[in-house]
């Protein structure tokens, strides 16, 4: 089963490996990016970083829509990571199977067009529409760098 | 409570564990011990002495076998007490983020697995014989 989306611009690293993966008892991740999926370089370096009882998947949006049903109905439980809230908001509109799922807002750096709204997070205006998507999809957004973290409501930072 | 130091030479072990709980947030259990702080090595031991209590306790050091290691080394005879040498972030963020339910001697083994996995050598050669092998391995879903 898909345990969470996590929208995080870092992807897979520390916080995630450490943090996430013992709390959510996942063995698979997969990595839902455009940019990742199609520089065999970003896959490697993603590749070698990941711990060795963990499967690791790796596709574009399109890609990772259609197997999405497949990943879900694996024995065992995964992870799903995207970059931006974008993606995650095309993966619940687009895919069944992850109706009533969290959505964790785990970082995005500032960039021009975004404000600061939590620690490591940063979103415009079309990101924190796109979360309110994602929430009226039927998803639960939280706000929550890390597992030990309380999390809190999108409503609690916009 | 189990409590969880870590000791130094210079200021690595403070740094250390201010970077770990970075990673796996703010944890009760650490205290950390730099030469900084003390003196000599002897000082240290001292400090570590005097801050232990009866719960049991793991010392994260440096190097095996450099000045701090050997004037704690004794210490790893006490029941309660074990030594991990040759702290890595790895190690260290593994032994923060175990489960307190689980027995203590098995999370020093696992972080010790950790940590020694983590240190690895990565270079043109690496990359040219990871890309080749990088379609036939990659996991299909």
């Amino acid at each position: 089963m898909v345990k969470m989306i996590r929208i995080d611009d870092r992807l897979l690293h520390g916080q995630v490996m450490v943090s996430w993966i013992k709390y959510l008892r996942i063995q698979g991740i997969l990595i839902v990016s455009d940019s990742v999926a199609s520089d065999e370089m970003k896959k490697m370096a993603v590749t070698v970083a990941k711990p060795a009882d963990i499967r690791l998947f790796i596709k574009n949006v399109e890609e990772g829509i259609a197997a999405m049903e497949k990943l879900n109905g694996f024995s065992y439980d995964s992870l799903v990571i995207v970059e931006n809230v974008a993606d995650a908001r095309r993966l619940v509109e687009n895919c069944p199977c992850l109706k009533g799922i969290t959505v964790n807002m785990g970082g995005q750096k500032m960039a021009e067009g975004r404000r600061r709204l939590a620690d490591l997070v940063c979103l415009s205006e079309q990101d924190i529409e796109d979360l309110r998507q994602i929430e009226a999809a039927g998803a639960k957004v939280e706000v929550r760098k890390l597992s030990s973290e309380t999390p809190k409501k999108l409503s609690d930072i916009v | 409570m189990e409590q969880i130091f870590f000791a130094s030479h210079g200021s690595l072990a403070q740094a250390m564990m201010e970077t770990a709980m970075l990673i796996v947030g703010e944890d009760p259990r650490v205290r950390a011990f730099t030469l900084d702080q003390y003196e000599t090595p002897f000082r240290l031991a001292d400090a570590v002495r005097a801050a232990m209590t009866e719960g049991p306790c793991v010392i994260l050091c440096d190097i095996k076998g450099g000045s701090v290691h050997n004037q704690l080394m004794e210490l790893s005879a006490r029941p309660n007490v074990r030594i991990l040498t040759g702290m890595n972030l790895a190690l260290a963020a593994s032994l923060l983020s175990g489960d307190e339910d689980e027995d203590l001697g098995g999370r020093c083994q696992e972080a010790m697995g950790l940590g020694q996995e983590d240190i690895c050598l990565f270079d043109a050669l690496f990359v040219s014989h990871a890309l080749a092998q990088q379609a036939a391995e990659e996991e299909t879903l």
